[in-house]
């Protein structure tokens, strides 16, 4: 007769035997990846980047689709111009005004899954790049102008196309005038310097306009668009001309804040400026758009895009986010008597 | 009798259903118990998670709102100048204080638009003008009626944002109201924190079910109600009576079932629902379900393996001991049972092995016994072939001393005879009476001397095999007749009557007709000799039963039973034989070899003083 095995050395070899297969067709099973999804980072201007880019990358890894700190992935991002992540790859293209058209029509040949458009320039050219129907590449821009002006959406609730995002860099100018005054009661005629040659005054300068009047204040509108005409500007007023100096185009408030605050202070002249670290370098104050949010909510578009939600359906955001900083030292060398309540009101105060 | 085969698996099948049914069962109520309960647990750990989100996010919102209407109270306080500076400068306080506050009107007693400030984010210059009158708007006449008034939903098309109107009225005798544009980010956000999994969402409603806050902005934009949904209707109309907070399900609009926690904020009537589609919900209960039946499955399967293993088991050693007993029934005594186990059937088996051995013992003994005999028999058996043979070479030898000496005996014999008859006829001189009467003497003793030899030569011919029998086809009745003829001289002589019967019936039939015709001449002399004067002697020939009998009856002394055995011997004779002291004694034997060469019989029927009757048979002529 046969030794039959004991029952439970049979049964803990069996046991064993389903546990180890358990595992293996647990490997077996493994699902097979999608692809990884790609999205194209579009952005003109190759001497800075956008501030929102930051954020947007952190917070691509805060819902999961990166890993990493924001540090090092905003590394990865200027070192290689692309992240590789294990579930999403972003590739960055940093450009000149000249190449932006290119590269959004070589975004659409590569079948990116979502384009990020940073500003108007890029938005316009990934714009014209989806424009056909075979092309329909969702489009997420951040910082437009005006969204609804430029044809990007049929309505902010409602974009009904492939374009929708974030607004986050409208400049709050009635607003800047009204506090420009409210700082210094005593402001009548303002210096008002525009750029001719940048495209966002035009649609700043009427609004500028219609606060002045609701505000009782006098622009003295001056051209300038390269530091010599803003030294010519700056050197031809006559003492007591203008009671404060004003930065209407973006253009110059970018290029040309540090200038500008060193010829006001020539002039002995209050100058505004839209960031608080011109306020730290001499300004007498801001009301600056802070694009941290843009980039977050930004991310949140990618991430509703690549889980399936159609952009026309996704409201433009606005993620106002407006900080006012003072500097009362200025002030003081100004001999400017701020109101209380307008410093309890401010958001960052140099003193 | 061959026993009825049965099945021989019934019994491990009967373990194997007895120990799986009562494992079976163990697993399977342990199971379902242990599933149900945590059915239970998990159920209340799930409707839980959404009854504290719905809470959370109720108490969020109801938080803003409060925190909010406090912002107005704040700024709702009566003033010198109802619509001055001092008010305006309170609103930008509380624009610089709360960002989520977009903008402030401030409504006189009249309707009339007297203040209204922006935060920055909102690119409008304040003013303080009494412009446009907005008597107859809802802001104003039901915050003026209930002192707070909420609004519905709307979308900002400038900027971008979703708001919502909160008006109250002033504290003051002036009774005007603050009007503050709201936005609901802080709402939104709530309700973005009370999702649950990755399907579940929340919204709020208001007291008329309208959305106020939903993760599909397109629905509260479109100013969609859910009232009609069944559940968030029964939570608006049993808002009284219902809890605070209830877990239910319900559908939503797309038709799903979801489960769905609600919770109301007082004061503004909304309701705050926490919904996750029950298929997420349920899928941990599920999978732990799905494990579980698994691990059922698993142990069932472990459990019939191990059933039939161990039945098995119990089983093999009562089929080996089944088998090795029907090897021992078909002879195979040395066969012995192995089972290794100490139990009964270890005992069972060993008993059975005793008794196999003691089988196997006797069965060898009895052999060795029949084996003992036969050699014995064998050995008889050859000895008395050996005897056999020595007989047969005896009796050989004494055939062919018996033809020598008979034809050594002839040959004087006939000088005997011929010599005798010569001087009895007297051919070489007269011979006196007494001399005639001496050579009669001589003559009648060598032919009676001639006659022994001849039967002796015959008879030792028969026995030695060496007689021939000329056969062929002869008439039996003539036959008889010559006999008759024969004997009737000395019959007559002796005063004995012979009579012949034939049936007509009998006729040829096949033989040695001299050889038949020496056996009815032998058995005719016989009868005449031992006939006393006046009797007779009668021969007849029957046909009967497929063979011709032929009898020879005298009224002669009769022939004594003990002598009837031996007179067919060679030299026997009976008791009236020997005292007529005449004859070989060795007619009837060879008759009898003679009538047995043909394959016939012969014997006699006699009685002492009554006379016999020789009869003897021949096959009948086949027809």
């Amino acid at each position: 007769m046969k030794v039959w095995p004991s029952p439970l050395a049979l049964m803990s070899v069996i046991v064993c035997a389903s546990l180890l297969s358990a595992c293996l067709a647990g490997i077996g099973t493994s699902p097979t990846s999608p692809p990884i999804p790609r999205v194209g980072l579009l952005h003109v201007g190759t001497d800075h980047l956008p501030p929102s880019l930051g954020t947007l990358v952190a917070r691509l890894a805060e819902l999961g689709w990166l890993d990493g700190s924001q540090g090092e992935l905003m590394a990865s991002v200027t070192e290689q111009g692309r992240i590789q992540g294990p579930r999403i790859e972003l590739i960055w293209r940093n450009l000149e005004p000249r190449d932006v058209e290119e590269q959004a029509r070589e975004f659409v040949r590569q079948h990116v899954d979502v384009i990020v458009a940073f500003e108007d320039k890029s938005i316009r050219a990934a714009q014209d790049a989806t424009e056909k129907p075979e092309n329909r590449i969702p489009v997420v821009f951040l910082h437009p102008s005006d969204p609804v002006r430029d044809g990007l959406v049929e309505s902010l609730s409602h974009p009904g196309g492939n374009l929708t995002g974030v607004f986050g860099a409208r400049d709050p100018v009635a607003k800047q005038l009204e506090l420009y005054q409210q700082i210094m009661p005593g402001l009548r005629r303002l210096l008002t310097l525009v750029d001719p040659t940048d495209a966002a005054t035009s649609p700043l300068l009427p609004l500028a306009s219609d606060a002045a009047e609701q505000l009782g204040l006098e622009l003295d509108i001056r051209e300038a668009s390269e530091e010599a005409d803003l030294e010519r500007v700056f050197r031809s007023l006559a003492p007591g001309e203008v009671d404060g100096a004003f930065l209407l185009s973006p253009s110059l408030r970018l290029n040309f804040s540090k200038l500008t605050i060193e010829l006001a202070t020539e002039a002995n002249l209050p100058v505004q400026a839209h960031r608080k670290e011109w306020v730290e370098q001499g300004a007498l104050f801001s009301l600056g758009v802070d694009v941290g949010p843009v980039g977050s909510a930004g991310a949140r578009f990618v991430d509703s895009i690549l889980k399936g939600t159609p952009p026309a359906d996704l409201p433009v955001e606005d993620v106002p986010r407006v900080e006012f900083a003072i500097n009362l030292k200025r002030a003081a060398e100004l001999d400017i008597q701020v109101p209380q309540d307008v410093i309890t009101r401010a958001d960052v105060v140099y003193r | 009798m061959e026993p009825p085969a049965r099945p021989h698996h019934r019994l491990i099948w009967k373990y194997t259903v007895v120990v799986v049914t009562l494992v079976a069962a163990a697993i399977v109520s342990v199971g379902v118990i242990e599933s149900y309960f945590s059915y239970q647990d998990s159920t209340r750990a799930v409707t839980g998670v959404a009854a504290d989100k719905a809470s959370s996010a109720a108490v969020s919102i109801d938080q803003f709102i409060q925190e909010i209407l406090g912002d107005l109270e704040s700024v709702a306080q009566p003033t010198v100048d109802p619509g001055g500076p001092e008010r305006l400068q309170s609103f930008r306080g509380l624009l610089g204080r709360q960002k989520l506050v977009s903008q402030l009107t401030y409504l006189d007693s009249s309707g009339k638009e007297c203040v209204r400030a922006y935060s920055f984010e909102i690119n409008q210059v304040d003013s303080r003008t009494c412009g446009s009158d907005r008597s107859t708007s809802q802001e104003f006449i039901r915050a003026r009626a209930e002192q707070q008034y909420f609004g519905s939903v709307a979308f900002d098309e400038r900027d971008g944002r979703a708001h919502m109107t909160i008006a109250v009225t002033e504290d003051a005798p002036g009774e005007g109201v603050i009007v503050a544009d709201v936005d609901l980010r802080s709402v939104r956000e709530a309700i973005d924190r009370a999702r649950i999994g990755t399907a579940g969402y929340a919204y709020a409603v208001d007291a008329q079910g309208e959305l106020i806050a939903h993760p599909d902005i397109n629905l509260v934009l479109a100013h969609t109600s859910f009232a009609a949904l069944p559940h968030v209707r029964a939570a608006l109309t049993g808002a009284a009576a219902a809890p605070a907070d209830v877990v239910t399900t319900g559908r939503d609009p797309d038709g799903r079932e979801v489960l769905s926690a609600f919770h109301s904020v007082e004061p503004p009537g909304w309701w705050v629902f926490v919904e996750e589609p029950l298929t997420e919900a349920f899928a941990p209960i599920e999978s732990a379900i799905w494990r579980t039946v698994l691990l059922l499955v698993v142990f069932l399967i472990l459990a019939v393996v191990t059933s039939v293993l161990l039945a098995r088991n119990l089983v093999r050693p009562i089929e080996s001991i089944q088998a090795a007993a029907a090897k021992i029934g078909s002879g195979a005594l040395d066969q012995r049972i192995e089972v290794s186990s100490r139990d009964e059937l270890g005992a069972l088996a060993d008993e059975f092995n005793r008794m196999a051995a003691r089988l196997h013992t006797f069965y060898a003994g009895l052999e060795q016994q029949v084996q003992e005999r036969t050699r014995e028999l064998a050995t008889a058996l050859a000895e008395l072939d050996e005897k056999t043979r020595e007989l047969e070479a005896a009796s050989h030898h004494k055939s062919e001393f018996l033809a020598n000496m008979s034809h050594e005996l002839r040959t004087p014999l006939n000088a005997i005879n011929g010599f005798s008859q010569v001087l009895r006829r007297q051919l070489f001189g007269e011979i006196n009476e007494k001399q005639a009467e001496y050579l009669d003497d001589i003559l009648g003793s060598a032919r009676h001397l001639l006659s022994l030899i001849d039967d002796v030569l015959d008879l030792s011919k028969v026995e030695a095999g060496q007689i021939d029998l000329q056969v062929a086809a002869f008439s039996l009745p003539g036959a008889l007749e010559r006999g008759v003829v024969i004997v009737r001289e000395r019959a007559t002589k002796g005063g004995v009557r012979v009579s012949l019967s034939s049936d007509p019936g009998v006729d040829t039939v096949m033989g040695d007709e001299r050889r038949i015709r020496q056996v009815i001449f032998n058995l005719l002399s016989n009868a005449v000799k031992f006939t006393p004067a006046g009797g007779t002697v009668d021969i007849a020939a029957a046909q009967l039963d497929g063979e011709v009998r032929v009898s020879v009856s005298d009224t002669g002394p009769g022939i004594a039973p003990d002598d009837q055995g031996r007179i067919f011997d060679e030299f026997q004779q009976a008791a009236a034989g020997k005292e007529q002291r005449e004859g070989t004694g060795l007619g009837l034997a060879l008759s009898k070899r003679l009538v047995e060469l043909h394959g016939g019989r012969i014997w006699v029927d006699s009685e002492l003083g009554k006379g016999s009757t020789f009869v003897f048979t021949l096959p009948a002529q086949p027809a």
